[in-house]
């Protein structure tokens, strides 16, 4: 074993190292009630989930496309969509720091910590 | 770019070879629930190739797949994240090539992946324009490493065949 395959292999533990325990922090469940509903970069909409009624609110982006947000019993999803992976809504329900996203209409929800604008 | 025959078609038929484990890993359902979670299983191929091709070659290679994967799969607006995270990963194997030996190319694989998965984030970052799916990035490396392991040792035990005829 030459001198860089050790050094490749000591950087690989410390990157799997680091990795798992920034992890297990963002899978931790979020404190906060409050969640911003973000489109190219810009706050569309902000829930308080712990006094917000249930509802649907039907997004659109610039060329046509569409997500169903949803809001029911506290929690927050994206019940539909017609992007064509559909991962924003196999995400389900939002929990934790790892925020739903919907790259191919640049969607992102996720918990937002201060009360910010 | 003047190419013998024989290599043109090794190239080829890796190439239609690494589609095919694309398109059946398409229909795995993810399991983990996390978007960009999976094996990546094409990616054999590519390690493969890097040890066995130039990088010209890779190149032209991987290009292909990257592209008709999108049109099998019919997902062009996924095309700019698979575009970046395999060049990332293409060029930090090449120069990795250098120093790791053949009989560890899954260490090769491994940091495939970590570049993979920094190209794709890297992407999302700028096509969202927000800096929240970076939450994603731990998680993609953990996975990520297991995959680059898995799919190095794959590579690892086709070379072995190959180099033993």
């Amino acid at each position: 074993m030459t001198k860089s395959v050790k050094i490749c292999i000591a950087v690989i533990v410390i990157i799997f190292a680091v990795a798992i325990v920034f992890s297990l922090v963002i899978l931790d469940k979020s404190g906060s009630k409050f969640v911003s509903i973000v489109q190219d970069s810009e706050v569309i909409y902000k829930f308080d989930l712990s006094t917000a009624e249930n509802q649907s609110i039907r997004i659109e982006d610039k060329n046509g496309g569409y997500n169903i947000v949803e809001i029911s019993d506290g929690k927050i999803r994206i019940s539909d969509a017609d992007c064509p992976d559909k991962i924003c809504v196999n995400t389900g329900f939002l929990s934790g720091d790892i925020p739903i996203v919907c790259l191919p209409h640049k969607l992102v929800i996720r918990y937002s910590y201060e009360n910010e604008n | 770019m003047k190419m013998k025959t024989k290599r043109l078609t090794e190239l080829a038929l890796l190439t239609s070879a690494a589609l095919i484990v694309f398109v059946i890993e398409m229909r795995i359902p993810n399991l983990s629930g996390i978007a960009g979670v999976k094996l990546g299983l094409a990616n054999i191929f590519t390690v493969y190739a890097v040890y066995r091709f130039s990088g010209k070659e890779v190149l032209l290679m991987v290009l292909t797949r990257v592209f008709l994967g999108a049109l099998f799969s019919s997902n062009f607006s996924s095309l700019i994240y698979s575009f970046s995270g395999a060049m990332m990963c293409l060029a930090g194997m090449l120069l990795l090539k250098k120093v790791i030996p053949q009989k560890y190319i899954w260490l090769c694989s491994i940091f495939g992946a970590i570049f993979h998965n920094t190209g794709q984030i890297i992407a999302a970052i700028v096509m969202t324009r927000s800096l929240a799916v970076i939450a994603y990035y731990p998680i993609l490396i953990v996975t990520g490493c297991i995959a680059g392991a898995f799919t190095g040792f794959c590579a690892y035990f086709i070379l072995k065949r190959f180099n033993s005829k």
